[in-house]
């Protein structure tokens, strides 16, 4: 479903757009000034000159939810806070994307069970692009999910979305573990296995 | 100071009515009658040779019926009020204890005394419940407020849901 479908018989100069519009939306994620517990810390490091996030085009961290295009929700979220994080997350242009860092915005965390004010994951109230496990996570793996999320933005394809054939990635959440969705050739899939000879231990 | 000479100190100026003393596994404590928890604490504060001038914390507990091995009611179920207080000048810790019953968890505030015992007593009142009469401005202090329950209390429900945030886990809990 792209802006000019079936009204331009060769999508040749479609597809060289998008990949400008992409490159151009991979390159620029600004982050959201936005820490609610100890993996905020983490975010912070990734930021500083050690890991330097702004060497994958996402190190300018925005004040302001209105110039964000990526919200990192670092920490516990729990009930009152919920609130606040659906309220960003709103006050956020499209397109935007959200990031769980750490286990408590994954699933609950340590709170899973004996946490009663706590969310057992966000994605119950936003919608989360990528999904970066740990407690905290380090911050290579911060870089890993901006990465993931890098590649899910380049295969959105805004102009030629679905044109021809390639499935439509809106909507599917990544993590490391589901990479080969994005791009096949990345992890191909594992040959069949062979027939152990007869009369040969298992 | 011990604790049991903060207690013969009080007993003997006169405050020593309905005093008890705790002697617990860890660290002593005086039992306090609730009718008499401000005229003590203004005491503890105000009197020369006592000047406990720093409260530490209030904690509050939620106390269930215990018995021992035969099925006898060692413990009541109540609630207990646990302040402990510092003197800066004399050096000294005091622990003493307030007992509630389960029934009317109210007891007099402190908070006039130890103005510090403002924000206590309300967290006090937002997890566990114990209303304090006299507080200048009891409200939740850490859930908001049009949280149900009191969550520190052993009979506590686990809410399903916050407003339209969801709470449960997904997958439920396993039931043992």
């Amino acid at each position: 479903m792209g802006l000019f479908e079936r009204s331009l018989p060769d999508i040749h100069f479609l597809k060289l757009a998008d990949a400008a519009i992409d490159w151009g939306r991979e390159s620029s994620l600004w982050p959201m000034t936005f820490g609610i517990a100890c993996c905020a810390i983490e975010m912070m490091a990734v930021g500083a000159s050690k890991f330097d996030l702004d060497r994958f085009g996402a190190g300018a961290f925005r004040a302001t939810p209105r110039q964000a295009d990526l919200m990192i929700v670092a920490g516990t979220v729990n009930a009152k806070m919920a609130l606040v994080v659906r309220r960003l997350y709103d006050q956020m242009p499209e397109p935007k994307y959200v990031m769980a860092m750490g286990a408590c915005t994954v699933g609950g965390g340590p709170y899973w069970k004996h946490g009663y004010n706590v969310v057992k994951g966000i994605d119950k109230f936003v919608p989360v692009d990528v999904h970066v496990p740990g407690c905290p996570p380090r911050p290579e793996a911060i870089i890993e999910g901006i990465r993931f999320l890098q590649r899910k933005i380049r295969a959105k394809r805004v102009l030629t979305r679905g044109l021809d054939g390639t499935p439509d990635l809106a909507g599917v959440s990544v993590s490391p573990g589901t990479v080969g969705i994005l791009d096949p050739t990345v992890r191909p899939a594992a040959p069949p296995p062979v027939p152990l000879p007869a009369g040969s231990k298992a | 100071m011990t604790t049991q000479e903060i207690k013969q100190a009080l007993e003997k100026d006169g405050l020593g009515a309905g005093l008890s003393l705790f002697e617990g596994p860890k660290d002593p404590a005086i039992v306090v009658p609730r009718e008499q928890l401000v005229k003590v604490a203004r005491h503890l504060r105000d009197a020369r040779h006592l000047a406990f001038d720093l409260l530490i914390m209030v904690t509050g507990t939620h106390m269930i019926e215990k018995r021992d091995a035969k099925g006898v009611v060692v413990r009541e179920p109540g609630f207990e009020l646990i302040y402990h207080v510092r003197s800066v000048k004399n050096r000294a810790l005091l622990a003493f204890k307030v007992k509630l019953p389960i029934g009317d968890p109210t007891v007099d505030s402190v908070s006039a005394i130890w103005p510090a015992a403002d924000w206590h007593e309300r967290e006090t009142f937002d997890l566990v419940g114990i209303t304090f009469k006299g507080h200048p401005d009891l409200r939740r202090i850490l859930l908001p407020d049009d949280w149900e329950g009191h969550p520190l209390r052993k009979d506590y429900a686990y809410p399903k849901a916050y407003r339209d945030i969801n709470l449960e886990v997904d997958p439920p809990w396993p039931t043992p």
